[in-house]
């Protein structure tokens, strides 16, 4: 670095001494290329920088996968026609075409290469060994495998390449090991014998019976060399899967169970050899008969790598292909078999080889003279026997016993035993001289209340048992084990009053003629002991309990069959008699006694439910409750719960001012009098909702609906003209706006469920007769209109309603106009009305209206029809009701 | 009076079985259809949209059998409703209800003609051939949804509730109604099984009136009160009954009353005296199980979920969790005695079976008029029929007295 640069670096006010400053600008020459190169340089390279490439070199996670930009079509799954699924192909006519997709074909290079890896993974240590199990397994099979031929059997052989040895057998015959041989150093001739003497089947658990050393003891050869150990059977437990018994073979047969396994072959004909068939008619031949084929019921225990050195012993499998080879033959033979008398030998029986065995009989011993059977020296001897072992116990109880022998400690000190090092310690071991004399004498004190026991033993004199007084006392109080027995309860409390007197004022037990010391004394015993068990718990648990009255141990039961006696019997039938006499009623007696009438019969009054006169249309014979009282219309009907003859009324309760106050007294106390106090009317100003006047409703609610009130106010008006009543022109407003207004309360009723009173809520249905041009006016002029007018044409409704009724009740569907119109007007203003196609509040009565309405003067005809409506009890309404019907 | 329902697996021998406890509680679904309401068919973009913005809520509306119990129809909020023939258990036809929804389906006694409730465009009941599929008739005259709609069981009159708290008596020879009801709250109505009779529901004050069917201008001739003393214990005030459907039972003698709370009750017809409140369910006035509690009764998605069998023996209901109850109501039989007038204090009856039914609500269920047959909906729709078990032990039975005969 220049002086020149290093000044002007120092103007600059870089640190000169720094590193960086010192670096050197230049470079020479060529520069090596990193020696790591695609290695990882342990420098920091941001994310967005890293790649992951493959093993050629592609790239990898791009696009979507790191949110670049390069997936698909810009950032699409699709391609620059979009992204198209799969188009439906119609398979009908090349169906065959149509290739299942296979799992590859959805897999990349990297999917297939993993594949093809995880293959390879299988077999690439093992070698082919198609049928299953090491060779030594397979040879061992074959044997099994009676139902193959040889001639399958071979072919098998020699199209399935040889199967390999497993590893560890590989290694073992490495080792020197052979088939057949046992794990282990080698072992002597004796040793060896010994083993094959010691030799179990492990699956049986018997006496091995098979395969063991063919050498003489005596061979002096043989004592020369060493053996291999015996081979121990493998234990192949076979899986139990079904539910015989164990060791139940199915199928066997009763020879085959007893052990006689030789004999029991599965199959019951001549082995003849493969691929030659026999003819049905011919008889197997010695020809025919296979004799190179092993029997396949040979050996049946699998031993590890055994048998082909078992097969190795010439001797031995010469030998039994021998006795294989004769068994058939003699099968053969069976056909023509005579019995020494010349008669045939039933087919299916063959005759004995072996002479009967003539069974051998002994000379009875000669009964020495002067003998005499004394049976009881038998038995003594037979018992001395059996007592033998007897003598031990001999009535030393185990402290004696304890006591006269020496303990561990002693006999180890004797035999010269080191003592153990860290006996352990008991607590006592660490208390001080005081404590323990201290505890010493708790000790004896609790063992005082006790200590009869050993008393007792010691002899059949009296010892009272004691208990402490107020134990004594407390069990007095207490719960009563005895109450079955009084008697013995009576001595329970007395020896308990005995106890609880320390001092002695209350007399002992005394001891009952007939009772020996040790009853007595036992019977002390238990009271002692049930009293400190039924004394009576207590502190905090005490309160928690109550004691059972009686201890009810179930009746008296008779040991053995009872068998009741005759008075039993009596008395057990009369009581019965009696039972039934007393559940008879004097009807029943009366029955009995034959005599019917007045005696036996009953009268009930009874009255039909409604509900029943309606289903049988039937009069309802006693309407008692709804006649007179809709009839009475008086204030005391309106306290009758279910009476409808102030609907009107309690509708406008809430509305109205003038009934609400007179309601809410007349009207029992429930909910909604509840708060007021004694005071009905208390908070009724505050409560009673002034109405405003229709105009501020109407300057906030104007609307279609609110006019067409209007106009049916207006109407109203006009209907009131009609009558020609001069004091009507004055009157109907002030109606009319009454009316607008109840009606508008109604509505207000109807949207808030505000104060319909559900006692006297009996509505009505309106029939609506006269429909069909209503209907007609109905699409056409009628909108919608509020619930709020309803009300308001009620009674008008009800009105007209009933005229109607009574032209065209009966076939209300019939487009039918009512004759008797009164006027045209009204026919029209009803249509009007009827049209609007709403429910009218048909409160059952117009009596309750009556009040408010009748004062004014409503035109005559109107009158009439109301008074109609009002009693609907009223003839017409009957006839109406019956019309109906 | 009560018919004997027959078992419809032993199509070719009309066998019949009476319904027992052992029969009831061994109902399986034979036939479930997943799709019953989502109607794969060639939805409009509306519904679809419709659809995906809330697909848990399509469930079926109403279920309704025709006369003979061969078929089925149910209506669904997909605005489709499907007939399904109840002897092969298969869907014979759907129609759409595009424009009016549907609602409440009644079979009339023709069983190619119903009557049905709007959900769109206005409150008008309509008179549908099934046959053709179109409308015969509109019955015009609600102001508002109509929650109740029952057909008279004798004739062809017809009866609707609305909330616009009125009832309207209807005749299906004319498109004007022919009776109207103003009421204080939304009513509900049923028929009783004679025809002569007719209950109308009046809910917040907990009253039912009966009206006698030939005089129905006149005022009711019992009303029932609905004191349930129970409810008193739970909470002060008590919480009100609010009832979302009725039925009178086939031997009339019964009054079902469908509530949307965790109680049905089950009524004297005559005395208008409460037997019976039939608990264990859960309540269907929420809309889900995860929905919280409310604090007023409302009607929710109740109002068919609770039916009679046809013998009147059994009330069977669903319940908000999918399963089925069964009520055994013959223990109700004769338990007012002869003086009926005297008080009675009600009982409380537990479900005698509960049988696992759907995985959302069951809003629907109802038992074959003819055949052994229950059909419960909700979101899917399900056809039970009594578990073959059962017979075979009868079978077993019937063998052996032939044996010993």
């Amino acid at each position: 670095m220049t002086t020149r640069l290093k000044k002007k670096l120092d103007e600059l006010g870089v640190n000169i001494n720094s590193r960086k400053a010192n670096e050197n600008f230049c470079l020479i020459g060529t520069p090596l290329p990193p020696l790591e190169k695609s290695k990882d340089t342990g420098e920091f390279v941001p994310l967005w920088k890293q790649e992951v490439r493959d093993e050629k070199g592609r790239r990898r996670l791009h696009g979507a996968f790191t949110g670049g930009f390069s997936a698909g079509y810009f950032n699409t799954v699709g391609s620059k026609e979009g992204w198209t699924p799969s188009t439906f192909v119609s398979s009908r006519n090349d169906r065959a075409k149509k290739a299942a997709a296979r799992p590859e074909d959805f897999m990349d290079e990297e999917d297939l290469q993993d594949l093809k890896e995880g293959r390879n993974l299988v077999d690439t240590t093992e070698q082919m060994d198609l049928l299953g199990g090491t060779q030594a397994e397979l040879l061992g099979k074959a044997d099994d495998d009676s139902e193959k031929d040889p001639i399958t059997r071979t072919l098998e052989a020699s199209l399935v390449p040889a199967p390999k040895d497993s590893v560890g057998a590989r290694i073992l015959k490495k080792m020197g090991w052979r088939l057949g041989q046992g794990i282990g150093p080698r072992i002597s001739l004796k040793q060896r014998k010994l083993q094959d003497a010691m030799a179990y089947d492990a699956t049986t658990g018997t006496k091995f019976l098979g395969r063991t050393l063919d050498i003489p003891d005596d061979d002096e050869e043989a004592n020369k060399h060493k053996y291999a150990p015996r081979d121990t059977p493998v234990l192949v437990v076979k899986r139990k899967d079904n539910y015989h018994g164990l060791g139940y073979v199915p199928g066997m047969s009763l020879n085959e169970s007893l052990g006689d396994n030789a004999a029991s072959g599965s199959d019951s004909g001549p082995k003849l050899a493969g691929g030659f068939g026999l003819g049905a008619l011919n008889d197997a031949d010695e020809d025919d008969l296979d004799v190179y084929d092993s029997n396949p019921t040979s050996s049946r225990n699998r031993v590890a790598y055994d048998i082909a050195a078992g097969e190795d012993d010439d001797t031995v499998v010469i030998g039994r292909r021998g006795d294989k080879q004769k068994a058939p033959q003699k099968a053969a033979a069976t056909a023509s078999q005579y019995f020494r008398d010349g008669s045939k030998v039933l087919a299916g029986f063959v005759l004995s080889d072996e002479p009967v065995v003539e069974e051998k009989w002994f000379p009875v011993p000669e009964v020495p003279p002067g003998w005499k059977p004394d049976p009881r020296r038998v038995w003594a001897a037979d018992k001395e026997n059996r007592q033998q072992p007897a003598p031990p116990p001999k009535g030393l109880s185990h402290e004696e016993w304890k006591r006269s022998k020496m303990s561990a400690d002693q006999r180890g000190v004797i035999l010269g035993e080191t003592p153990l090092p860290a006996a352990p310690r008991s607590v006592f071991d660490y208390m001080s001289q005081k404590d323990k004399e201290r505890i010493k004498s708790i000790t004896s004190g609790l063992k005082s209340g006790a200590s009869t026991a050993s008393g007792e033993s010691a002899g059949p004199s009296i010892s009272v048992t004691k208990l402490e007084p107020h134990v004594a006392q407390a069990a007095l109080n207490g719960f009563q084990p005895f109450t079955n027995n009084p008697a013995q309860q009576a001595r329970y409390t007395a020896y308990l009053r005995w106890q609880a007197s320390p001092d002695g004022s209350s007399p002992p037990l005394e001891r009952l003629r007939d009772q020996s010391i040790d009853d007595y004394n036992r019977e002390l015993a238990d009271y002692a002991k049930s009293a400190s068990l039924f004394k009576p718990i207590s502190g905090a648990m005490a309160g928690r309990f109550t004691s059972a009255a009686v201890l009810d141990l179930g009746p008296k039961i008779n040991e053995g069959l009872h068998i009741p006696t005759q008075e039993e019997i009596a008395a057990k039938e009369a009581e019965r008699k009696k039972e039934e006499e007393d559940k008879i009623s004097p009807k029943e007696h009366a029955a009995k006694l034959g005599m019917y009438g007045h005696l036996t019969r009953e009268t009930k009054p009874w009255q039909p439910a409604k509900l029943l006169c309606k289903r049988f249309g039937v009069k309802d014979p006693n309407p008692e409750p709804e006649v007179p009282e809709a009839s009475a219309s008086s204030s005391a009907a309106a306290a009758a719960a279910p009476s409808f003859t102030h609907p009107e009324q309690s509708f406008s309760a809430g509305t109205a001012d003038v009934t609400a106050p007179v309601q809410s007294t007349s009207g029992p106390r429930d909910l909604n009098n509840i708060g007021l106090g004694e005071d009905d009317t208390q908070g009724q100003d505050t409560l009673t909702y002034e109405r405003p006047s229709m105009d501020i409703f109407k300057a906030i609610f104007a609307s279609d609906d609110e006019d067409s009130g209007d106009e049916d106010g207006k109407e109203k008006v006009d209907d009131d003209d009609d009558d020609d009543d001069p004091s009507m022109s004055i009157v109907p407003p002030p109606n009319a706006t009454k009316e607008t207004g109840t009606g508008f309360i109604s509505a207000t009723t109807i949207l808030n469920d505000e104060p319909v009173d559900p006692e006297t809520f009996k509505p009505k249905f309106i029939p609506r007769e006269g429909q069909a041009k209503k209907s007609k006016d109905d699409e056409k002029s009628k909108a919608k209109k509020d619930k709020k007018d309803k009300k308001k044409k009620d009674k008008k409704s009800v009105l007209v309603s009933f005229a109607m009724d009574e032209d065209g009740g009966d076939d209300s569907l019939e487009i039918k106009q009512s004759k008797d119109r009164p006027t045209k007007k009204r026919k029209e203003q009803k249509q009007s009305e009827d049209g609007d196609d709403h429910g009218m509040w048909t409160a059952p009565a117009a009596t309750s209206v009556a009040p408010p309405v009748e004062p004014a003067p409503p035109p005559a005809k109107a009158d009439v029809v109301e008074n109609a409506t009002t009693n609907e009890a009223g003839p017409k309404g009957r006839k109406r009701a019956i019309d109906f019907m | 009076m009560a018919p004997h329902p027959s078992t419809s697996h032993a199509s070719s021998t009309h066998t019949t079985l009476n319904l027992s406890g052992m029969v009831m509680a061994k109902l399986k679904p034979a036939k479930i259809f997943k799709n019953a309401v989502d109607a794969p068919p060639a939805p409009a973009t509306g519904s679809q949209s419709q659809k995906t913005s809330n697909p848990p809520s399509r469930s079926i509306t109403g279920i309704t059998f025709d006369d003979r119990g061969d078929q089925l129809l149910t209506a669904g909020e997909d605005e489709t409703f499907k007939l399904y023939s109840c002897k092969s258990g298969k869907v014979l036809k759907t129609f759409y209800s595009k424009k009016y929804g549907v609602d409440l389906p009644r079979f009339t006694h023709k069983n190619t003609a119903i009557v049905h409730a709007s959900t769109k465009e206005d409150d008008t009941v309509r008179y549908h051939s099934l046959h053709d599929n179109k409308y015969l008739a509109y019955f015009r005259g609600h102001t508002d949804k109509v929650i109740s709609l029952e057909v008279s069981p004798i004739d062809d009159g017809f009866m609707s509730g609305s909330m616009d708290k009125t009832v309207r008596l209807w005749d299906l020879r004319t498109p004007v109604c022919r009776g109207l009801l103003k009421l204080p709250a939304p009513p509900v109505v049923a028929y009783d099984s004679t025809g002569m009779v007719f209950a109308v529901a009046v809910n917040h004050y907990q009253r039912i009136l009966l009206y006698d069917q030939a005089n129905y201008d006149k005022a009711p001739f019992l009303t029932i009160e609905l004191n349930d003393p129970t409810l008193l214990t739970i909470s002060y005030p008590p919480r009100p009954i609010y009832v979302t459907s009725m039925s009178f039972s086939n031997d009339s003698k019964f009054l079902l009353v469908g509530c949307s709370g965790d109680t049905h009750y089950v009524v004297d017809s005559f005395d208008g005296i409460i037997l019976a409140r039939l608990e264990g369910h859960t309540a269907l006035e929420r809309v889900s199980m995860t929905s919280p509690p409310l604090i007023q009764p409302a009607k929710g998605i109740s109002g068919e979920e609770v039916s009679w069998t046809p013998d009147s023996k059994y009330v069977i209901s669903g319940s908000l969790d999918g399963r089925i109850f069964i009520w055994d109501i013959q223990s109700l039989n004769g338990v007012l005695g002869d003086e009926r007038r005297k008080p009675f204090k009600m009982l409380r009856l537990k479900a005698n079976a509960v049988l696992d039914g759907h995985p959302g609500p069951s809003r629907c269920v109802k038992f074959n008029p003819r055949f052994a047959m229950m059909c419960t909906a909700g979101t899917e729709l399900a056809f039970w029929l009594p578990d073959p078990a059962v017979d075979a032990e009868e079978v077993a039975k019937d063998l052996l007295k032939k044996r010993a005969s």
